[in-house]
Formats: structure tokens, sequence, C-alpha cells
């Protein structure tokens, strides 16, 4: 299994703490480098950053009214990046300050880069993880819930890896999500969101199938730092278990 | 300036898309979904829509409602005859089909012959990324190719046909093409619309209504000569 392991490069630091006598956890930092080009990105959080929109946007002045789309499960709250503002956010009109919002590890949105030039959003911090390393494991691993309410959630890789949502991001196709929705935004050449690649999740398919869930079709593929809308249908709670 | 440009670009953007937009939905079922039909005379059973024979094809209509939570009083389905309300018979309810119906694509599924370039389906007459409820009518495409030879149908059967309406589904908020994702109609259970059965309508053949006539004569017989 080829995993894409976009950390450390050059600020990539390993610590080894131990809490206890025989629990270990490991402690990477390091960054990934997200392309931003003109006009709209799919982002997806991909480490522990402190965990708020400008933790995730690090804007020195450079990324000044560009705005990001926050998917609320049924429509988007729309903030603006504006480092004159107290908060470094603000409103939809670029008009009063507003908190911060929080996005976590995992949680995808839309960037829309109005600066006229492409760019690259660069995210530091940690990686995140919510059980030590065991066996094989050298990292850790991550229980991510995938919730019915709402039903419709952008959302990403709490790891940082991308490639084959199933292969690598290890998603779960193995029955309990079949029928199940995967959504990826297409995004043209020019900035604009176009519509969406459909996916039916379907593990008597191969684990992938398409919109009507009547052909197998290969899977899809997630680079690091990106989302995906994940429609439950299945009437319950998943869980979505990364490690590596 | 500053703010006008960004006005703009939100204008163009996900947040706003278009208000105008129809509503877009899959408007088709999956593996968990699927869709039946009942045990009837032509001793059809089960999953799968082979019945009653192998090219039968079948058709499903949406239907909606941004002010109904029930048909006629009832989020059950409709079976053939029995049951309840067809939404196009109920108060409220309107045929959002003006982009085409959905057709068999395999025993017990569906797909819409008319979707979007993503595969969506846009519902006419709901706004992009407004809720309804919904429910799915199907039928035998013997019966005939569209809703009004649907109701003429029911309206007086002349051949035995099979006839089924879904359980409400929803509120469902649907997604806009181009910014909103779809959402998907069939589920496992509320808000979605689970897999649902049609039944078979059937007409009494001409022997059955003589022996039935035949039967009642000689009960006006019998007792006239009591």
């Amino acid at each position: 299994m080829r995993k894409t392991l976009l950390i450390a490069a050059a600020a990539l630091a390993a610590s080894v703490i131990s809490s206890e006598a025989q629990v270990y956890s490991q402690n990477i930092v390091g960054y990934v480098n997200i392309p931003a080009p003109k006009g709209y990105a799919n982002i997806a959080n991909p480490l522990d950053d402190g965990n708020t929109l400008t933790n995730v946007i690090v804007n020195t002045g450079s990324w000044d009214g560009t705005l990001v789309n926050i998917w609320t499960g049924s429509g988007y709250t729309t903030y603006t990046i504006d480092s004159s503002m107290s908060t470094g956010v603000s409103d939809i009109n670029d008009v009063n300050p507003v908190t911060a919002p929080t996005i976590k590890p995992g949680q995808a949105f839309f960037f829309y880069n109005n600066t006229g030039a492409s760019n690259t959003l660069t995210v530091a911090g940690t990686v995140h993880t919510d059980a030590a390393a065991t066996g094989a494991q050298v990292v850790g691993s991550t229980t991510n819930n995938l919730g019915t309410s709402p039903q419709l959630q952008f959302y990403g890789s709490v790891l940082p890896i991308g490639g084959g949502l199933g292969s690598v991001l290890q998603f779960p196709t193995n029955g309990p999500t079949d029928g199940a929705l995967v959504q990826i935004p297409l995004i043209n050449a020019a900035g604009g969101i176009t519509g969406f690649k459909i996916y039916t999740v379907d593990s008597t398919l191969g684990g992938w199938s398409d919109v009507n869930d009547v052909s197998p079709v290969a899977e899809p593929v997630i680079p690091v730092g990106q989302g995906f809308f994940f429609y439950n249908n299945t009437g319950v709670g998943q869980t979505w278990v990364q490690s590596l | 300036m500053k703010k006008l440009i960004v006005t703009i670009g939100i204008l163009t953007t996900v947040a706003v898309a278009s208000s105008y937009a129809q509503g877009t939905v899959v408007f088709g079922n999956a593996t968990t979904t699927k869709i039946s039909t009942n045990s009837g005379p032509s001793g059809v059973t089960g999953v799968g829509l082979v019945a009653p024979n192998s090219t039968q094809a079948f058709y499903y209509a949406l239907f909606y409602s941004t002010t109904q939570t029930t048909v006629a009083g009832s989020t059950a389905g409709v079976i053939g005859l029995n049951g309840g309300t067809y939404a196009f018979n109920a108060t409220g309810w309107s045929d959002g089909n003006a982009n085409g119906y959905s057709t068999n694509a395999g025993a017990g599924r569906l797909q819409n012959s008319n979707p979007n370039t993503d595969g969506s389906y846009s519902v006419t007459g709901v706004a992009g990324g407004a809720s309804a409820d919904f429910v799915i009518i199907g039928w035998s495409a013997n019966i005939g190719s569209t809703v009004t030879a649907l109701q003429q149908y029911l309206a007086a059967p002349t051949q035995n046909g099979w006839v089924g309406e879904s359980a409400v589904g929803g509120p469902l908020t649907t997604g806009i093409l181009g910014s909103t994702p779809a959402i998907g109609l069939f589920g496992a259970s509320s808000p979605n619309i689970p897999g649902f059965v049609l039944g078979e309508v059937v007409v009494p053949e001409p022997g059955t209504l003589a022996l039935c006539a035949l039967g009642g004569a000689s009960m006006l017989l019998f007792r006239r000569k009591n």
C-alpha cells in the first residue's frame, strides 16, 4: 500500500513523549503545502494546528480579501480573510469582524482565492491521532465519526495522507456504508466549481460504483489536504478508522 | 471597490449560486434500497423488476411538496390499489418530472433518464437549496409512459399492471448544480426513501365476470323459488 505522507519536509521534527512508563505517543510536527490556484480550491485541514480558520490559513496580508465557504450541513457560511480585522476574519461582506470558525483536522471547506495569482496554502501543525501506534503502526490511529445529522458533510482525511479513498485513506467500503454517496468537487481551470463527481459506496461492486450504483468504477482519489462530501443515508452513524 | 469585488465574487460563487436554479437530487436507488413487486396472480414475487415478462420496463415519477409531510394524511407507501392515495390525487403535491422520468437500471433498480452532467437530477419546481418532501410513484410500462397515462389507467384499468408509491421522504434539502452536492433520495430510513413495493392491479377476466353474473342470477332464482 502506497501512502503519501506529506509531512516532514524541511521542518519535520519527530519527538517521542512518554506520559507513562509503558505508553508512548508520537508528536509528529510538520507542514503540508496545498495548492490554492486562482478561484476555488477544495481544502481540508490535514493537521492539528490550533484548529481555527486563522490557524489553517495563516495570513500576513497576502490572503486579504479571499473567501472561505464553510459547509453548514445544508449550505455555506462565507467568511472573508482580513488581516485588518481584530480577529483576522470578517463576515461575508468584509464589514464586521467575526470569531474565526473552528476547522478541525479532517474538516474540509472551499477556499476562494481572488488575489489574482495562484499560490500555495501552507498548513503547519501536528499529526492528529486518537490512539498511539500499535503493532506495525508508526504514527497511530484516528477514529472519525460519520454522523447522520446532518447527512451531508464535507470531510477530509484526518491524517495527512493522499491517495485512493478506500485503499489509502482507509475509508470503509466493506458493507455498512453501502448505498452512501461520496461526491468530489469538480473545479475547472478557471477556478469555478462546475459540479461534483458522484460515487456510490457498494461493497458488492468492489467498493465503488457510479452515481446510480449500477457499474463499478475506480475508487475516488483524494490528494492530501483536500476533501470530499459524504452523504450518509445508511440510517446510522458510521466509523472511519485510519492508521499509519 | 474592494467590497464591490468581494460582493461580485460572492454572487458568482457557491454561497449563492442561483436561487432560481432547480434543486438537484440523486434520482436512483442503490442495492440497499431496491424496489420489489408483490406476489400477484402472475406469480411475480420478491425483489426484481422482471415482471410480467423479462422485457417489462418500468417508469418512476418524482413528486414533491413544500407544504405537506404526508400524502393525504399518510406517510406510508401505496401498493397497487391498496393502502392510500397517490400523490397526484393529493393536495399540496406536485409533479417534478419535466426533466424526465426514471426507468429500469436492472432488477429492482432505477436511474433517471435525463441526468445532469454529474448524474444528478434537477427537480422542476423546487429551487436549488430548498427543502421539500418527496415520494416516488412507479408503474409498469404496459400502463403507459406518462403520469397522465397512469392516472387514466387507475381510473379504469384495462389490463394487469404494477403500480406503487414510496413512503414519504423528507424534508430533504436539494443541491444546487455547480455548488452544493445533490442529496440522495433513497436511504435506509427517514428522512430518506427506503425501497418500496409495486402492487399488481388485476383486471378480472371476462370468464370471471361471467361466472360472477351467473352466480348472482342463480341466487336471484333461488330466492324467487323460496
